[in-house]
């Protein structure tokens, strides 16, 4: 009983201790990574519309939505940032779209999918795939798009994804 | 008692984590595509072999017996997660390129080995020292393994074209075939070299 309660104790403390440290660390670290993201975003955004002027910022659900307008005043396009749920749990992706409901642009920001296997929607195979469709296409796994063996969950994932996100961006934000 | 330049150096000759144990070989094989990226993971790799041989060998005579892996699992990836954040805060690009084989390390058997067979039966400062050698002796290894493929495979070093234009990459080296192939050819020649010159 006695040993019993040491080694939980001394469980206890050192996932304490660890716990305190990681907190610390995270305090540091975190404003500096989301800043990165920022960044990282922006350029990509820059990217996708190198015309862009301004631009503005709309949460739908838990999603963001960057409407970009040129210096005259005129939509352009828009970028959601947005997720998809793939095999390795959530993805995030911009997905540029511009004014006519083409897709111009496909960023993997963030994912857990499984190396040299689902990691094959950062690849430009599959982004050749997506770029250049429209609103008005299905993009379904199988109809209009192909899913990549091996990666189905992935890729699959990600077309759900990119038609709700498509649905979403054409209904509520380009036909304002 | 060996002495502490022995027990520095036998990370990386006799006991080269790589070419001797062939230990922690998902992240070698996986990572070495770039100079940049191997060197990078050995850093990182030092970093929290170095950091969980110090707790692990603090602790030592407080953790009962039965509890410490966990104990000692709970402690690197502690260092593991820090070394994530500061990576990623700080070398994004590098954070990117390495990926999953960061948060990886938590499991590398080498830094578990470590605590298992060195840092729970030794003073702190001898802990300090078999972090330092074991940690080196696999970046040297990694290093060599990603100079080699890098120049092979892309013909530039560290991001540098260094081979000419009539150069004909061998793309193999770039993909993980190539990482097999790499690491057995110079398994090879270390064991042959080994043999010749009598370490054990």
């Amino acid at each position: 009983m006695h040993e019993g309660i040491k080694m939980t104790l001394v469980l206890l403390i050192i996932g304490a201790l660890c716990g305190a440290l990681l907190a610390t660390a995270n305090d540091v670290t975190a404003p500096i990574i989301a800043a990165n993201r920022e960044a990282e975003f922006l350029a990509a955004l820059e990217g996708f519309f190198p015309d862009v002027d301004n631009f503005e910022v709309e949460g739908i659900g838990k999603e963001e939505f960057y409407s970009c307008y040129n210096a005259c005043g005129d939509l352009i396009g828009v970028v959601g940032q947005v997720q998809a749920s793939g095999y390795g749990g959530d993805i995030d992706y911009d997905l540029a779209v511009n004014a006519d409901g083409d897709i111009v642009g496909l960023r993997i920001s963030a994912h857990g999918e499984t190396p040299g296997i689902g990691d094959v929607i950062t690849k430009p195979d599959f982004q050749d795939r997506v770029i250049g469709l429209n609103y008005a296409d299905p993009i379904e796994a199988g109809v209009d798009v192909d899913a990549i063996s091996g990666a189905t969950k992935s890729t699959g994932g990600m077309l759900i994804s990119i038609r709700r996100v498509m649905d979403i961006i054409g209904e509520q934000l380009l036909e304002k | 008692m060996t002495t502490l330049t022995q027990e520095f150096s036998k990370g990386i000759v006799q006991e080269n984590p790589v070419f001797r144990l062939v230990l922690g070989m998902c992240p070698t094989l996986a990572v070495t595509v770039s100079a940049m990226n191997a060197l990078g993971m050995g850093i990182s790799v030092i970093v929290v072999l170095l950091c969980s041989n110090i707790v692990v060998s603090a602790v030592r005579n407080v953790v009962p017996a039965k509890v410490r892996i966990p104990a000692y699992i709970m402690i690197i990836a502690t260092f593991v997660t820090i070394v994530e954040m500061v990576l990623s805060a700080f070398a994004p690009e590098l954070f990117d390129a390495l990926g999953i084989f960061i948060p990886l390390i938590v499991v590398n058997c080498i830094i578990l080995g470590r605590a298992e067979a060195f840092a729970r039966k030794n003073t702190i400062g001898r802990s300090i020292i078999d972090a330092l050698g074991i940690g080196l002796g696999y970046t040297l290894s990694l290093t060599l393994l990603g100079v080699i493929r890098e120049l092979f495979g892309t013909g530039s070093i560290l991001g540098y074209p260094v081979m000419g234009t009539a150069f004909e990459p061998m793309g193999v080296l770039a993909v993980a075939p190539g990482a097999f192939i790499t690491l057995g050819i110079l398994l090879g020649l270390f064991n042959y070299l080994f043999k010749r010159l009598g370490i054990e």
